[in-house]
């Protein structure tokens, strides 16, 4: 059963890599270089838009935290030619969803419509993000919502347990540290001025990754971006390299980012005291960088560790013992080191047991290869889950976009390939090349 | 400005044409439904089996029995362990999933399609042939209620579920569909098994397959996995009379939480999905609720600054329903933002021909977009048949949307949302 189940999934994957490869997405860049990303699919009915602009919180100094953030809530607020009924309600007259997103290493603004009125969507969506007036009595009532949406966020204890865990990790050594949507403290004090300037900073050709993907006219979409976002000044500085933003201290041990392990010499664990009802556990340990090959096993070791019911961890921490209640594992990928972390929640006596057994885990992984069909489900299901993202245009765009305003616009295409490539020593290689053992950085929030 | 919406229109109509060309559907000799749509090149197929009877069925006293018995599907069967099952099917790169919601159970399966014969042995076999082993049945019995437990660490939950045991008083859907502490807590797995025969029966099954795999071929499978299976006891449908509410007068209350944020819920029991006003309040929620071009957010956040989140929702039930507005703010604002939600609730009645056509644009739109993925495709047509209304209503729903004017906006209004009725809970 065994054998016959490792050929069906071989040839399983070869189909699969020749559909990817009919949706190549084209790259072009504009004379000032802002990047253009098309990938039509002429089946379709609807139109995805979505600009990426390549600035997020690991940009901003301490005193500004959650600028960007800020910003993509005030580019919905009007233009020189648009209030702000003329923007996302305009869009949604039109059939149309629009949203946005800050992140830390990028912001984006998406909008999906019916076809026949893709140019329509991309002219407000340009206007709005390149033309914004920060008017002085939005920005104050904006401000509200955000203080609102911070409340909001520290109320949740899955996101509280992520800002911490960020900070916790990255420390004092990276701006990952700090929480996108900034503190109360910064964001009550944030100015007209301090937005205009960091949107003229920023918002510029090198950091744009203007992306359409779904049904439309490629020429006459061409045109106005050209017309758009090609009337943009080149400027001859570009923005700050990520190594640039490091905090200096650690800059010179980090000359390697990408080969870089660090060692973690504060108090690793971290517990929260806090009135919820069980353990909220998030342990792991940064990694690999956007450019970095390694990005590919350590997303299958994720999927072994605690993607579904019949990874290593589901199966022994909550299908055989019941010590928790969920587990999962996930790298998060980012320009700089990237993530590598396992989830669990269990009840508060479990806490200790249950975070030893995922070291234990994660160590294993170091010294005794991963079995082939445990390397096979693995792949199986992250192509699943690839497709399932190109699925719509909307998906397909974000991963266009994602990966090019990160800096390695190759990934989409060489995703399935390189996963392909993984073999059981690739797993030990790479958990052993950044696990942080024994004091791996752990945060607990607990009753 | 009327050329667009023509256009618009059109195409919506033109939209769903595209989606639903294929769709077919069948009725075996046992009842069990087959609706099928196909979607060629898309290398994916989306399952969804829907069971008529959901949590609103179960007594009090078994609250969350539903729930349980569907989690259970996946924990073993008279072929396949629960460990045999996870790793079967997501080595085909397939995840089996089940839920419950009040109307009706469901279990569905997506999967590669060049996989989709091996994963559907599993599907039905799960569907089929659950033992409910004793000792799944306990761990999967902590596992809910630990979820149960977390509920109260999210402070939206805790306050619908307040909300909830308000508004709908007596009638089934006061409860929990995951059930209480107390009521999971006494469940046993004999009770599980008996709700599972008692349910679970072919003529009470609608199976929706969308995606890359043609009617024929699905349809010997199904033939194959569902047509044999007798019907066992009677067919009689499992559905009680439940008890009628009666449009509650004004009620309100009050509780202390321990978030940060205080949270508002007020709404008004509504019609059920197969009332003729239906699709009008659906409207009527997208004028009040309906994205950033909505009556609440921009007296909420854009004019006001009071919330992050505050919107309205009007949930597709059987027998009744309600409608209701939230938002979360901070402690000092409640008492405002209760006074903009009567406020606006009032204001209904002044509505402009050009804000009904922005909302059915609106409506129109993102119920299109929602059918993007097949899994979602799925799922709407197996809900539209499970709920009563056919699969053909996904389409005949847009045409209801287009035919409201502003006089049954209005009427619906005074029937339903007065102030003079509404419930409200609020917890600071």
């Amino acid at each position: 059963m065994k054998n016959i189940l490792k050929f069906f999934l071989s040839s399983y994957l070869l189909i699969l890599t020749t559909v990817f490869f009919l949706y190549s997405a084209e790259n072009k860049t504009l004379k000032n270089g802002v990047s253009v990303i098309f990938a039509l699919d002429p089946t379709v009915t609807t139109t995805a838009i979505q600009i990426w602009v390549a600035v997020g919180s690991t940009d901003e100094d301490k005193n500004i935290s959650g600028i960007s953030h800020f910003i993509e809530h005030l580019i919905f607020k009007g233009t020189p030619t648009r209030t702000q009924k003329q923007i996302a309600p305009e869009i949604e007259k039109l059939g149309g969803i629009i949203n946005a997103a800050t992140s830390k290493d990028f912001t984006y603004f998406h909008t999906v419509v019916p076809s026949s009125y893709s140019l329509k969507a991309a002219e407000i969506l340009t206007d709005a993000v390149l033309n914004p007036l920060f008017p002085e009595e939005e920005i104050e009532k904006e401000r509200k919502v955000i203080l609102e949406e911070i409340k909001r966020k520290d109320d949740n204890p899955q996101s509280l347990l992520f800002d911490e865990f960020y900070n916790h990790v990255y420390l004092n050594f990276f701006r990952y540290a700090q929480k996108v949507i900034g503190t109360e403290e910064t964001v009550s004090k944030l100015k007209r001025d301090d937005f205009l300037s960091f949107h003229k900073k920023f918002y510029v050709p090198k950091n744009i990754f203007v992306v359409v993907t779904g049904n439309f006219n490629k020429k006459e979409m061409l045109g106005f971006l050209k017309n758009s976002f090609g009337k943009l000044k080149k400027l001859k500085k570009e923005k700050e390299k990520f190594k640039e933003t490091l905090i200096q201290k650690i800059a010179v041990k980090l000359k390697d980012a990408e080969n870089f392990k660090y060692s973690f010499s504060e108090p690793y664990k971290k517990t929260i005291k806090k009135d919820v009802s069980h353990s909220y556990i998030i342990m792991g340990f940064p990694a690999a960088n956007i450019k970095s090959d390694d990005q590919y096993p350590l997303d299958v070791a994720s999927y072994i560790l605690g993607t579904g019911r019949a990874s290593r961890l589901y199966k022994k921490l909550v299908e055989e013992t019941n010590l928790a209640y969920t587990v999962s594992a996930s790298f998060a990928t980012h320009k700089g080191p990237g993530l590598f972390y396992v989830y669990a929640e269990c009840s508060p006596e479990n806490t200790s047991t249950v975070s030893n057994k995922i070291l234990i885990e994660l160590n294993q992984l170091t010294f005794e290869n991963v079995t082939d069909e445990e390397l096979d489900r693995a792949r199986v299901l992250l192509i699943r889950d690839k497709l399932l993202q190109e699925q719509t245009p909307d998906g397909k765009a974000e991963e266009l976009g994602f990966y090019a305003a990160l800096g390695n616009k190759k990934i989409t295409d060489n995703y399935i390939k390189n996963i392909k490539k993984i073999r059981p020593e690739c797993i030990k290689n790479v958990i052993s090349k950044y696990l942080i053992f024994p004091n791996i950085p752990t945060v607990i929030i607990t009753p | 400005m009327k050329k667009i919406v023509l256009l618009s229109h059109f195409l919506a109509f033109s939209l769903f044409h595209f989606l639903y060309a294929q769709t077919n559907k069948i009725v075996l000799e046992n009842g069990f439904t087959l609706v099928h749509c196909e979607k060629k090149k898309i290398r994916l197929v989306s399952v969804n089996l829907f069971v008529k009877d959901g949590a609103a069925v179960e007594t009090d006293n078994e609250a969350g029995i539903t729930n349980l018995t569907v989690q259970l599907l996946t924990k073993g069967t008279t072929n396949r362990t629960s460990e045999k099952i996870a790793i079967e099917s997501e080595s085909l790169g397939a995840t089996i999933s089940a839920g419950c919601s009040n109307n009706f159970s469901e279990v569905s399966i997506l999967v590669p399609s060049d996989n989709f014969a091996s994963a559907f042995d599993i599907f039905a076999d799960v569907v089929h042939n659950p033992i409910f082993p004793e000792k799944e049945f306990e761990k999967e019995k902590i596992k809910i209620l630990a979820g149960i437990k977390s509920k109260s660490d999210h402070i939206f939950n805790v306050a619908y579920d307040y909300f909830n045991e308000l508004i709908f008083r007596n009638h089934p859907y006061h409860k929990p569909v995951e059930g209480y502490k107390t009521t999971v807590s006494s469940l046993t797995a004999s009770q599980i098994s008996d709700n599972y025969r008692k349910h679970f029966k072919t003529a009470n099954m609608v199976l929706c397959v969308t995606g890359d795999v043609d009617f024929e071929t699905t349809k010997k499978l199904v033939e194959k996995y569902f047509g044999n299976i007798k019907i066992i006891g009677t067919t009689e449908k499992t559905k009680k009379e439940q008890p009628k509410i009666e449009l509650p007068k004004q009620s309100k209350k009050i509780y202390t939480g321990k978030f940060q944020q205080s949270y508002i819920f007020s709404g008004f029991l509504a019609p059920d999905i197969n009332q003729k006003e239906y699709a009008t309040l659906k409207l009527v929620n997208a004028i009040l609720g309906g994205g950033m071009g909505s009556r609440l957010f921009d007296v909420l956040r854009e004019k006001n600054g009071l919330v992050y989140e505050g919107d309205s929702f009007y949930p597709s039930r059987k027998e009744t329903s309600d409608f209701v507005l939230y938002a979360g703010t901070s402690k000092e604002n409640v008492a405002t933002v209760e006074k903009i939600f009567i406020d606006e609730i009032k204001k209904l009645s002044e509505l402009t021909d050009d804000e009904l056509k922005n909302a059915k644009e609106y409506l129109k739109g993102t119920y299109f977009l929602d059918h993007r993925t097949i899994q979602r495709q799925g799922w709407w047509l197996g809900f539209w048949e499970i709920m009563g209304r056919g699969y053909e209503y996904d389409k005949k729903y847009v045409e209801d949307i287009d035919k409201i004017t502003v006089p049954d906006i209005k009427n619906v209004c005074d029937k339903y949302l007065t102030p003079k009725n509404i419930t409200t809970v609020i917890l600071k």
